[in-house]
């Protein structure tokens, strides 16, 4: 399917990820972490917390889950954990050939420093935000701007005031599945109301180890992605992104 | 300790310190300053300012002698601004508004600058005021990096 | 019909927060919070039970150097231009960090404003988008850390500065046949292009520089 180029993507997150089946240590993660800096200077670690309630009180137990690292501009984002990588870029979108290029170097490099492991699970996952112009008061009919959304018995009463949808399915291609969410969103513009459209496949298992093979996996992985985002969407959304 | 004050003459003019935040810039070109700079804050009960004509010599001069003067009393840095305007004027300006202004001539022995003035009597919420003072009474702008 | 979405009136563009992420690594602050609903939706929970997690990491601003807390500031303020970046044009965008970089720079920095309001930027962006000006604006700060904004027209200027929750204070002055003339008020960014239409401010915000794309 020939890939279509927007004036302006609706993407507000591309993610690319990679969990690995086996933990950095700690003395190795943060020498990752180090050498991460030179790229994404501003890092900050992500604590897991667990509360316990019991009948003597709470404890609240706090350990570090990833470390959330940005660069100065805060449009890319690596976030490292013991057992897993993610690259984020954020609005706006550079387009996947530097996006792609960039996760090559920061997998390499985490390689070259963490040692090669085997990936567990191996993801491509981009959120949407529509933009729909709309004047306050007006309803929304959004299956003019979105392919998902729910069906829904005639009960009466008034319009919906949000939705969310998700789902899980697999997609018999490279053992790929899609989890899709889908729904009303808080729109950072006037006069406008926001759908979102997150769209996540993934690969768990059976990931090659070869280098190439790896990459080119992503690369089908994202062109599912981007077959499922068309046809989750409308010629009237299409015409928004090309406003 | 306070020392005796003065009314500046209604010939003279006062200056005040603008720093970036204030600068309307477009391009590298100064176009004015912002209203907000004529703005009290929240602490100060006067406007702070310096008298030019408190130093001799010729316009360029004094300014050079106030940026000097206000430096050693806070930080003025080549890409901040002086901002001139006549006294008559500027009272004038804030009579439009109902405030009948004291300017004064306020040194004092622990103000490093000799010619501080307060612009007594002042305030600051109504909007037009601060735009007539901004982009008209107090509006002759001087670049600091012009005056070291 | 229940396909039919009632509009509500749209919010600020929320600041990021850097600080704790429970459970969802590899995500961004989209994916996060939709995450966190549906985690929500499964369990049954309230959002109030379920949301243990708007905890800030243990630094806190005691302590913290000026230099970082400008600089925390910026990526801040950077990263709320990413929501709706989209809907900049990429020379503004680039234009407004650059003006973003001299406003936060430790070495310029007047001890005496506060930092810039997250708040106000918030408002600032949505109003540059809905007013949708042709010619770019001049920013500067007040002391109180509220963005300002600028359009000129040779001695004619509107400066509007930006309040919390889409409020603006807005303060215009133009000639009118020889008589300056001036005019001020407050009021959301959705009814400024009304309130100004007394002092036909169209040419103050047109240009040939285009800002959004």
């Amino acid at each position: 399917m020939m890939e279509r180029v927007y004036k302006k993507p609706p993407i507000v997150e591309a993610v690319i990820e990679f969990v690995f089946a086996s933990e950095l240590k700690p003395e190795v993660l943060e020498k990752v972490r180090q050498k991460f800096l030179e790229t994404y200077p501003l890092s900050t670690p992500t604590m897991r917390m667990d509360v316990e309630v019991n009948d003597q009180g709470a404890k609240i137990q706090r350990s570090l889950q990833a470390h959330r690292m940005t660069t100065k501009e805060a449009v890319d984002t690596a976030v490292l954990g013991a057992s897993s990588l993610a690259l984020i870029r954020e609005p706006p979108y550079c387009g996947w050939e530097a996006f792609i290029e960039r996760t090559r170097i920061d997998f390499r490099l985490l390689q070259k420093l963490g040692g090669v492991r085997e990936i567990s699970r191996i993801g491509v996952r981009f959120v949407n935000r529509i933009d729909i112009p709309i004047a306050p008061g007006q309803p929304l009919f959004f299956p003019q701007y979105i392919g998902i959304y729910p069906s829904l018995p005639d009960i009466g009463g008034e319009p919906l005031n949000s939705y969310l949808i998700n789902f899980d399915q697999p997609l018999g291609k490279d053992g790929c599945k899609v989890i899709l969410n889908s729904g009303t969103a808080s729109s950072p513009l006037i006069n406008h109301a926001s759908l979102m459209l997150d769209i996540d496949v993934i690969k768990e298992g059976g990931i090659p180890r070869q280098d190439d093979a790896v990459w080119a996996l992503l690369d089908r992985i994202r062109s599912y992605k981007n077959l499922i985002f068309e046809k989750c969407i409308t010629p009237d959304s299409r015409a928004l992104f090309n406003r | 300790m306070q020392m005796a004050t003065k009314y500046l003459p209604d010939d003279d003019h006062v200056v005040r310190h603008i720093t970036p935040n204030s600068i309307e810039r477009d391009g590298d070109q100064i176009k004015g300053i912002f209203p907000q700079a004529f703005r009290l804050r929240e602490e100060e009960e006067y406007l702070s300012a310096s008298w030019l004509e408190f130093f001799d010599g010729t316009k360029h001069e004094r300014l050079k002698a106030t940026r000097a003067a206000m430096s050693a009393a806070r930080v003025v840095r080549p890409s901040h601004v002086l901002a001139v305007g006549n006294v008559s004027a500027v009272k004038d300006a804030c009579k439009e508004f109902g405030l009948k202004i004291r300017i004064c001539h306020e040194p004092a022995s622990d103000n490093p600058n000799p010619a501080y003035t307060a612009v007594r009597r002042f305030k600051s919420d109504n909007d037009q005021l601060l735009e007539l003072l901004s982009s008209e009474s107090w509006s002759e702008l001087f670049e600091a990096k012009n005056l070291i | 019909m229940s396909e039919i979405l009632q509009h509500h009136r749209p919010r600020a563009i929320e600041a990021r927060s850097p600080g704790f992420h429970l459970d969802h690594l590899g995500v961004g602050k989209y994916a996060d919070s939709l995450q966190s609903r549906i985690k929500r939706m499964r369990l049954l929970q309230s959002a109030s039970v379920a949301e243990l997690r708007d905890v800030r990491h243990g630094a806190s601003h005691t302590g913290q150097s000026l230099a970082d807390r400008l600089s925390e500031r910026l990526v801040v303020l950077k990263a709320m231009c990413s929501k709706i970046a989209m809907h900049l044009h990429p020379e503004w965008r680039a234009e407004l960090f650059r003006k973003l970089d001299e406003m936060l720079n430790p070495e310029e920095w007047d001890d005496e404003f506060d930092l810039p309001s997250e708040k106000s930027f918030s408002t600032f962006l949505r109003m540059v988008i809905y007013l949708h000006p042709t010619r770019r604006p001049s920013i500067g700060l007040a002391h109180n850390g509220n963005f300002l904004a600028a359009w000129r027209d040779g001695e004619n200027r509107i400066v509007i500065e930006c309040l919390a929750n889409d409020q603006v204070r807005w303060i215009l002055s133009h000639t009118v046949e020889g008589d300056r003339e001036r005019g001020a008020g407050e009021t959301q960014i959705h009814r400024v292009p009304e309130v100004t239409s007394a002092y036909d401010p169209e040419s103050l915000f047109a240009n040939g520089h285009k800002i959004l794309a």
